[in-house]
């Protein structure tokens, strides 16, 4: 009994010593960015930050970062709720009105699975530079607008809803395009929320294909105008690289205070079947 | 199914066609472009000109190809494997029902969920010599200063190891958790009453029954180690002397640096091949997993 005892205590510090390090560099980011840089660059030095906000002023000044902000949670929310409704329209059609030829087009559908994205961006560079969307919002949505993951997930969901129902809504006389609003989408919120997050997430995570098809802050990405400040702000300091890497970590990192269990369900629901 | 269910089944083709018209124009076709191209030297700006499987064999032939395909197996083999049993370790202790364990996953999995580009900036500060972080503690404990972890080729695909591990062992805990919770717990409460010591009930019972799980995991793994861009331009630029040039990294430099279009098919069409393996793999695997998974 008492070893039992020890071993729990020895988990709990081996557990807890593990959750700091791993949580550290974020810590680290904010810390240096609240550093000077005579400090910074000195051990211990960042380790307890003086709490000078001049790093942010100037990491704020030089470059949009409101923009970029709203640029990727804008076409977040869009691609999200594109790509729901094409999927849960092709899933409800897979699953409630299936039909001879509609077996071969989710054969078709799923297939794109099996695609990694790197193997085509050069046809699909050429194809967007030749619709002149180069430099739009369009070229970072319309390509991820349907998603044969998304399809598969949807109809595993809607599998499991009671065929009766499906049944007692024929017999009364209610049309497909109403029972999927009615009935289905309603019984499927859960679901709906969970391809909502692998969605979103794969559109805030987005990079090479942003960083191919855009090439002015307008349109792009916060994670590619970082990319872009970095490697344009050679020579500045690292306080005030902190500093910008700390104004894209903060929404994610509230999003995630709020949403953390419903995120982790996810994806892990998500990786699991992927 | 009813004449009546028929005659309704025959919509089912219009909800299909928001989905068709995006992936068929935007993935299936460009499959058979990447293909197509790969048989032309195609400069941006220049007219194609068909050479056959020429750029193959170019490919087949140039170290540079070879290189890229070696670091992207030593990559993809340090993240699956130290990677997986990192996580593998952390689940298992937070399975056994501890307190607080909820906290502990939202914790290790923070990492996943933050912009890849802005870890990579702390992380490339924290390995800079002599003014980063890990430099200031290694030399505080005696073990040295002044290490290239970014600026020694071989040092710097370690580096990047090491960063992908810290983002991502929460993202295989998680999965190897939903494992776990398939085990029956009364199986190793009886185990433990018999005796048995934690060390051979993770040996005899946890790992033989986790393995669809963990097969599955290393597939996953897999896939995505091989399709990793962003912490590598972020973090080293596939440098220093193409120390850290992934395949992916190779077609992304090819087409977008060097505009050689042609030349990135080829190396494209060898990626998804490999790609295509892997996950008829993952298939077959996850097969399995649901006869053996209870």
């Amino acid at each position: 009994m008492h070893q039992r005892t020890m071993t729990r205590i020895f988990t709990y510090v081996f557990l807890a010593l593990s959750a700091v390090l791993v949580v550290f560099p974020i810590w680290w980011i904010f810390a240096t960015s609240l550093e000077t840089s005579t400090r910074a660059y000195s051990f211990p030095g960042a380790l307890l930050p003086q709490g000078v906000v001049h790093n942010y002023v100037a990491a704020w000044s030089l470059a949009p970062w409101l923009r970029f902000l709203v640029n990727s949670l804008g076409m977040g929310l869009v691609t999200t709720l594109l790509a729901l409704l094409t999927s849960t329209l092709a899933a409800y059609s897979i699953v409630f009105l299936p039909n001879r030829i509609t077996k071969y087009l989710l054969a078709l559908i799923l297939s794109t699975m099996m695609i990694p994205f790197y193997s085509i961006i050069v046809p699909d560079y050429l194809l967007i530079r030749d619709l002149n969307w180069l430099n739009t919002y369009t070229a970072q949505i319309v390509p991820f607008a349907a998603n044969g993951f998304a399809v598969f997930m949807l109809m595993q969901f809607m599998r499991s809803l009671p065929k009766e129902l499906w049944d007692a809504g024929r017999i009364d006389g209610v049309t497909p395009w109403r029972y999927l609003w009615k009935i289905v989408v309603p019984n499927l919120m859960p679901a709906l929320a969970t391809v909502s997050i692998y969605l979103f997430l794969l559109s805030w995570n987005a990079f090479l294909w942003p960083l191919i098809v855009t090439n002015g802050p307008q349109v792009q990405p916060i994670q590619v105008g970082l990319a872009n400040f970095l490697s344009t702000a050679n020579g500045t300091d690292w306080t005030v690289l902190s500093a910008a890497a700390a104004i894209t970590t903060v929404p994610v990192l509230i999003f995630y205070v709020i949403a953390q269990h419903k995120i982790v369900e996810s994806v892990s629901r998500t990786g699991i079947k992927g | 199914m009813t004449r009546q269910d028929q005659s309704i089944s025959s919509y089912g083709f219009w909800y299909l066609v928001p989905s068709l018209m995006v992936l068929i124009v935007f993935w299936i076709v460009p499959l058979f472009f990447v293909g197509g191209y790969s048989f032309f030297h195609f400069m941006y700006g220049m007219h194609p000109r068909f050479v056959g499987f020429n750029q193959y064999h170019q490919l087949l032939e140039t170290q540079s190809f070879w290189q890229a395909l070696r670091v992207t197996l030593f990559f993809t083999l340090g993240v699956v494997v130290v990677g997986g049993a990192i996580s593998l370790l952390f689940a298992v202790l937070l399975y056994r029902g501890m307190r607080a364990s909820g906290l502990f996953r939202a914790l290790f999995f923070l990492p996943y969920v933050m912009p890849v580009v802005a870890t990579s900036t702390v992380w490339l500060w924290m390995y800079q010599p002599r003014v980063g972080l890990i430099d200031h503690v290694l030399g505080v404990l005696g073990l040295g200063s002044g290490i290239g972890w970014v600026n020694d080729p071989t040092l710097a695909l370690v580096s990047l190891i090491i960063y992908t591990i810290w983002f991502s062992f929460g993202f295989t805990m998680l999965l190897f958790l939903a494992g776990l919770t398939n085990i029956p717990r009364d199986l190793l409460e009886a185990a433990s009453v018999d005796g048995a010591s934690s060390w051979r009930q993770f040996w005899h019972i946890i790992w033989p029954l986790l393995s669809p799980t963990t097969l599955f995991v290393i597939v996953i793994n897999t896939i995505n180690a091989f399709q990793t861009f962003t912490q590598i331009f972020a973090l080293t630029r596939g440098g220093p002397l193409n120390g850290t040039t992934t395949l992916t990294y190779l077609i992304y430099e090819t087409a977008f640096n060097y505009f050689h279009f042609g030349e990135a098919s080829a190396q494209a069409v060898i990626f998804f091949v490999m790609i295509l393996g892997l996950t008829g793999l993952q298939f077959w695997v996850s097969r399995r997993s649901i006869y053996y998974g209870g």
